[in-house]
């Protein structure tokens, strides 16, 4: 258990000295503050994280606002101008279609769950992100950590591997490590794997520095970083630090390098992933879960399809399907399916009628998301959006029902607080609910 | 080798002209009055050029030469009473008309800017009154020097986001002989986002005029035209309004060499927004100031006016003031007498003027009791609907925003009665492409369609569209604008033997029937730089819409009349055929180009190159009008040379209620367990023959097959295979697509929306249920059966 967070002011005053001097220069006035927090860290909900179903999470996110209707939720029987300009196909669940570009995902649909009923009514672009990226609605008081972040700080680094991984580079503001220390920020590639000469950014020494040359530098930093943290304590200097740390686990260890080296996996499969952003993303992504990253979070595509979505559909969306559906298939052949949980998320629906320069603007009423492996029941559909997909019909789902039950399976319970700047504590997620009703296995 | 083309030759129809010529550029990007030269015209599909569509008097061209089809020019002759400041210039091809683009047509010698020049000790040195033509490109600053005396006035006025090529924010500064910036200027309330300094110079010597994107973020399109010289620039004119016809002593307010006046006609076919262009000396200012100009009977303010009893007393309404909010702080008091009841708006013309006030207008009564106030109606402009609430006298109150005020701070405010007025646009088809199908290029012998947009001001009413001319050979087909809509299709037909020409035209929109006539213009603006979310950074409007018939396309467009109507929440095919010249083979992108109201389509569909024909669909909603509306498709599709755009005719689409409705009873049975869904059939219309009905939305595992029933019949049954397998659960989207025979075809009707079937489980005791097996009879082929029990009376039998 961490009682608190690296940074947090309760870290402070913990000398007789410091509380003295700080006692002096504010009278007694101070210590009720404090009283205050200690109290608040008494009464912080606590829970210890689990063994979750979940070993990890590949969150493949699609930015922009995928259009429900011309993805897992198309609507056959409406009319054309609501209807789009694609068919439906069938897919392994009987009874269930899919948006006919789906055509690989729908050959899969018996392992995974859909989720036709996610709402949370936010139609701006970052709105809509930070919900699906923190399971929070935004707020002006404070920035709240994203999934990754969380899962960081809870479940900490496996096999010197850093936790939280964005493929291929931190992919909006929300992805970071909101009021927790930045030290569970991300860890961005900074480049794509989707191309040929792809090697991760600062992962090797550089050129023409050897190891003794780099013992040295170390060496010089931690005399710098020792004399700032004798002048100051602060929250950048401990991330910094807790960043070094990791760093330099990661370059000295040949088995962490290797995680992020696509060279070594077959050309058949490569293939099968798509010779593309989105099946080089999804690669790298399963390689790290395999070598023990916590959180995988990867972006491809822009689905903000305000004009022409016949186009862009038809232009990214089968690169983006077989690329998922081959990660299955592969976390499936590995036998990893069951430990690794695929979210597919998007930051919001798209409007049920096409409008008059043929494509969809911003709707969050109603839109889908689809979950596979992780504990999640395969070959289900949960809820469903009205005939024309403008609204949740049946068995609506909220962004901290969805983030509480995700938490869950890879063990961590979000009722838990974690400790914000000033003392107070912040539930994981505020009053979400286990959807028991989605999972087969839960942790 | 250069192609060159004479204007005569180019008359006599040549075979290369491509469709819809695309203009980029025009270089240089303006020119001195009363000089001759050579205009180049950049872009796409450009031979065939025949000549230049001007909305402004003065360019006169001499000769016209085709070097390819992306390069043409034009000897041109600006004559030297050619109206200074922007014109709007079209090219015409026998393919089309092009966009519009800007010509700039100034007083001053032009000179090109010459590099290096990026430093102060580079500068280019040039003449006096000078229009330099030069590019900011990134991170550059230009530098031009002049010699001066002490007590000159020294100006420079740069046309950077005015000549709409590209977002370009301009700076300008004059640097003095030690270097030091002694004026300079970023935005100017009276340019925009374009800059201007103006300065008396204070010792003898040499002074630059630096010019750069302001915030060094220039490219290679950052081109800008700056006029270095010695003119004056004032930046507001009183009194900012004026009547057609009226000769006004125009006092010219904000030069640094103190007000002038002027005595100005002012023409009597001027209305709305009109320029001023100031002079001295025999000297312009190289853009105008602007005043409204309008019959309305008006006064100029007489300070002091910053208090109730000090107002200044207005004519009868209706009528205008004239005014300058002259210091920080000031408020201008005006008082008018209106009777109770009447609808007023109050409207304060000030920055629509570009003068720097940001206007708040309040309405107070005799005794200084606050009525009614605004802010922004008017973009900065305020703007007050008000409605007397009793005979009396009341007070205008002005004043700025922030409470600033200069001299420079004019303003017209009017006082008018609410009348009717209409006016017609074109819509916006594309974002950030305001220009798109704003032209009518009808090739010859086919079609080309337009929706016009008409707004209404305190009326209602049905309206006529007309064009006041038109070129030889067309034809205008426009229905009624029919009081319940803002929009309406029209189709503009070239017979086969019309000539390849073109022009600009005046339409305009009128009153029809027992109404007090009105007539509005057709107005169009486009926007030459735009951005999405942030609006337009400059613009051109025009009375006039560019017409031209063009070269015969390879395809025509026929609409089928459809044989029936479109009932409320049904649907319908419309066919669309083509006829194509032998081996013509490309797609043709089809658009419903404008939809009734409730009626719903696809954005657009494409006819496939091989084929002649396509089903449009069209849906009406449970809103849609009955009654007769006219619509069209138009047709886009590629040619060898250039995308070229013709339309169907307008064809009748009648609206009609549904001929019969239906419920659908709530069925529940269990897996394997057939059923019967009821539904309840009612008939507001009428028709003969047998519909038939088809059960959708059914769950995975139930199936049953259509039904066909005659008029009258009450109820309709659907027999339903439930499977062994079938998804459990209460299914909630049923309903009922039904064809009703007419005129031969069949009008599609949706009825019995919500319909639920129920599937549970088999109960736990009871025998597994039977697999569905093909050579089981459908429950509709059973012997009679009894009279199928609605789900309320199974309840009521199960609990006997």
């Amino acid at each position: 258990m961490k009682p608190t967070c690296p940074g947090n002011p309760l870290d402070r005053y913990t000398s007789r000295r410091e509380f003295l001097h700080v006692g002096l220069a504010g009278g007694l006035g101070l210590t009720l503050p404090q009283f205050f927090r200690q109290q608040a860290l008494g009464a912080q909900k606590h829970y210890e994280t689990r063994e979750g179903i979940a070993k990890g999470i590949i969150h493949i996110f699609l930015p922009g606002g995928l259009a429900h209707q011309e993805s897992f939720d198309p609507k056959p029987y409406a009319p054309a101008e609501y209807r789009g300009p694609f068919g439906a196909i069938d897919t392994r669940i009987p009874g269930v279609q899919f948006g006919e570009k789906l055509k690989e995902l729908a050959g899969l649909a018996d392992k995974m769950t859909i989720i036709r009923s996610m709402s949370h009514g936010e139609a701006a672009h970052e709105r809509g992100t930070h919900n699906m990226f923190t399971g929070y609605r935004p707020s002006p008081a404070l920035e709240y950590p994203s999934y990754g972040s969380v899962i960081s700080h809870e479940l900490g680094s496996k096999n010197n591997l850093p936790p939280y991984v964005c493929v291929p580079s931190v992919p909006n503001e929300f992805a970071g490590s909101g009021y927790l220390s930045s030290a569970y920020g991300p860890f961005a590639l900074g480049s794509d794997p989707a191309q040929g000469n792809f090697q991760v950014r600062d992962l090797n020494l550089p050129g023409g520095c050897d190891e003794f040359r780099f013992n040295r530098r170390k060496s010089l930093l931690e005399t710098v970083d020792a004399h700032f943290r004798s002048l100051e304590k602060s929250d950048a200097i401990d991330a910094m630090d807790a960043f070094y740390q990791h760093a330099y686990k990661l370059i000295s260890s040949e088995k962490a390098r290797e995680a992020f080296n696509l060279k070594t996996e077959p050309d058949a499969l490569k293939e099968e992933y798509g010779r593309n952003e989105a099946g080089q993303r999804m690669l790298l992504a399963r390689r790290l879960i395999e070598a023990g990253t916590r959180f995988v979070s990867l972006t491809v595509g822009g689905w903000d399809h305000h004009d022409n979505i016949k186009g862009n559909i038809e232009g990214q969306l089968p690169r983006v399907d077989k690329a998922i559906a081959a990660l299955i298939r592969d976390l499936d052949r590995r036998g990893m399916l069951e430990s690794t949980l695929v979210m597919v998320t998007t930051e919001f629906g798209r409007t049920p009628k096409i409008n008059p320069t043929g494509g969809r603007d911003h709707w969050p009423n109603v839109f889908s998301v689809m979950m596979a492996g992780g504990g999640f029941k395969s070959g289900y559909v949960h809820g469903s959006s009205d005939a024309l997909g403008g609204g949740v019909d049946t068995d609506g789902i909220t962004v901290e029902d969805l983030s509480t039950t995700i938490y869950n399976q890879i063990g961590i319970t979000a009722d838990k607080e974690l400790m914000a700047p000033g003392g107070r504590p912040i539930e994981i997620v505020d009053g979400g609910h286990v959807l028991d009703v989605l999972l087969a296995k839960k942790a | 080798m250069i192609a060159r083309l004479t204007l005569p030759a180019l008359l006599c129809g040549t075979a290369l002209a491509g469709f819809t010529p695309v203009l980029n550029l025009i270089e240089p990007r303006g020119g001195q009055r009363g000089t001759e030269l050579e205009m180049h015209f950049h872009g796409e599909r450009l031979d065939g050029l025949q000549e230049l569509l001007a909305y402004q008097p003065g360019i006169e061209v001499r000769s016209i030469a085709v070097e390819n089809d992306k390069h043409a020019s034009a000897k041109v002759f600006i004559q030297p009473d050619a109206p200074l400041g922007e014109h709007g210039l079209r090219v015409r091809t026998a393919g089309g008309v092009s966009y519009l683009r800007s010509f700039f047509v100034g007083q001053f010698p032009t000179v090109n800017e010459a590099d290096p020049n990026d430093r102060p000790d580079q500068a280019q040195r040039i003449e006096l009154n000078t229009t330099v033509q030069g590019v900011a490109k990134q991170e550059d600053v230009d530098y031009y020097a002049c010699s001066l005396k002490k007590g000159q006035r020294f100006t420079a006025e740069v046309e950077a986001m005015r000549l709409g090529r590209t977002m370009f924010d301009a700076y300008v500064a004059i640097v003095d002989p030690k270097g030091f910036e002694i004026a300079s200027c970023d935005d100017a309330a009276l340019l925009r986002t374009d800059a201007f300094v103006s300065t008396i110079i204070p010792e003898d010597g040499d002074y630059r005029v630096l010019v750069r994107e302001a915030a060094y973020e220039g490219n290679d399109s950052c081109q800008y035209r700056v006029s270095i010289g010695t003119y004056p620039r004032p930046t507001a004119a009183f009194p900012a309004g004026a009547k057609p016809g009226e000769t006004v002593e125009f006092k010219f307010i904000g030069d640094p060499g103190g007000e002038f006046a002027e005595s100005i006609a002012i023409p009597a076919e001027a209305s709305g927004r009109f320029p001023l262009f100031p002079s001295r000396d025999g000297l312009h200012s190289p853009s105008p100031v602007w005043i409204q100009v309008s019959p309305l009977a008006h006064v100029a303010e007489a300070e002091p006016n910053s208090g109730s009893r000090q107002a200044t007393k207005l004519p009868d309404l209706p009528c205008a003031a004239h005014g300058v909010i002259g210091g920080d702080g000031d408020v201008d008091f005006l008082s008018f007498a209106a009777k109770k009841g009447e609808n007023l708006t109050l409207k304060v013309l000030g920055r629509e003027l570009r003068s720097p006030l940001d206007a708040v207008l309040s309405v107070r009564d005799a005794k200084g009791k606050n009525l009614a106030n605004n802010d922004d109606q008017g973009g900065v402009d305020s703007v007050l609907q008000w409605s007397v609430p009793e005979d009396g006298e009341y007070l205008a109150v002005i004043r700025d925003q922030l409470k600033r005020g200069g001299t420079d701070f004019a303003y017209r405010l009017e006082i008018t009665r609410r009348e009717p007025a209409i006016a017609a646009s074109l819509p916006v088809v594309e974002r950030d492409n305001s220009q798109k199908w704003k032209v009518i290029n009808v090739p010859r012998g086919n079609r080309y369609a337009a929706v016009v947009n008409i707004t209404r001001e305190n009326m209602g009413g049905d309206l006529a569209f007309g064009a006041e001319s038109l070129p030889a050979g067309v034809a205008l087909q426009s229905p009624v604008f029919h009081r319940s809509v803002n929009a309406t299709p029209v189709v503009f037909e070239a017979a086969a033997d019309a000539p390849v020409a073109g022009g600009l035209h005046r339409f305009q929109v009128k009153t029809t029937g027992d109404v007090p006539p009105l007539v509005g213009r057709l107005r169009d603006t486009v926007h030459h730089v735009e951005i999405n979310n942030q609006g337009a950074y400059h613009s051109a409007e025009a009375d006039r819409i560019a017409v031209a018939v063009i070269e015969e396309a390879p395809f025509r467009l026929e609409l089928d009349p459809p044989a029936v109507p479109i009932v409320k929440n049904g649907s319908m095919h419309l066919k669309v055929r083509a006829t194509r010249q032998e081996g013509y083979k490309e797609g043709i992108n089809l658009r419903f180009l404008w939809n009734p109201p409730g009626i719903g389509t696809p954005a657009n569909m494409t006819l496939a190159g091989d084929q002649s024909e396509a089903l449009y669909e069209v849906n009406a909603n449970g809103d849609a009008a009955p009654g007769e509306w006219q619509v069209c498709v138009l047709g886009e599709a590629n040619t060898p040379k250039g995308p070229v755009l013709v339309s169907t005719a307008l064809v009748t689409l009648r609206i009609a209620d549904p001929y019969l409705g239906m419920s659908i009873d709530m069925a529940a049975t269990e897996q394997g367990k057939p059923t019967t869904m009821i539904c309840k059939v009612d008939y507001p219309g009428n028709f003969s023959g047998s519909a038939t009905a088809e059960l959708l939305g059914l769950p995975h595992g139930a199936k049953t097959p259509p039904v066909s029933f005659p008029h009258g019949q009450a109820e309709v049954h659907f027999p339903v295979e439930i499977a062994g397998d079938a998804t459990v659960g209460k299914h909630t989207a049923l309903f009922c697509r039904v064809t009703v025979p007419e005129n031969g075809t069949t009008i599609l009707h949706q009825v019995g929306q919500g319909g639920t079937l129920r599937i549970d489980k088999p109960a736990e005791n009871a025998p597994p249920p039977p697999v569905a097996k093909a050579e089981d009879k459908p429950a509709a082929a059973a012997p009679p059966a009894e009279k199928p029990l609605s789900r309320l009376e199974q309840l009521r039998q199960r609990t006997k």
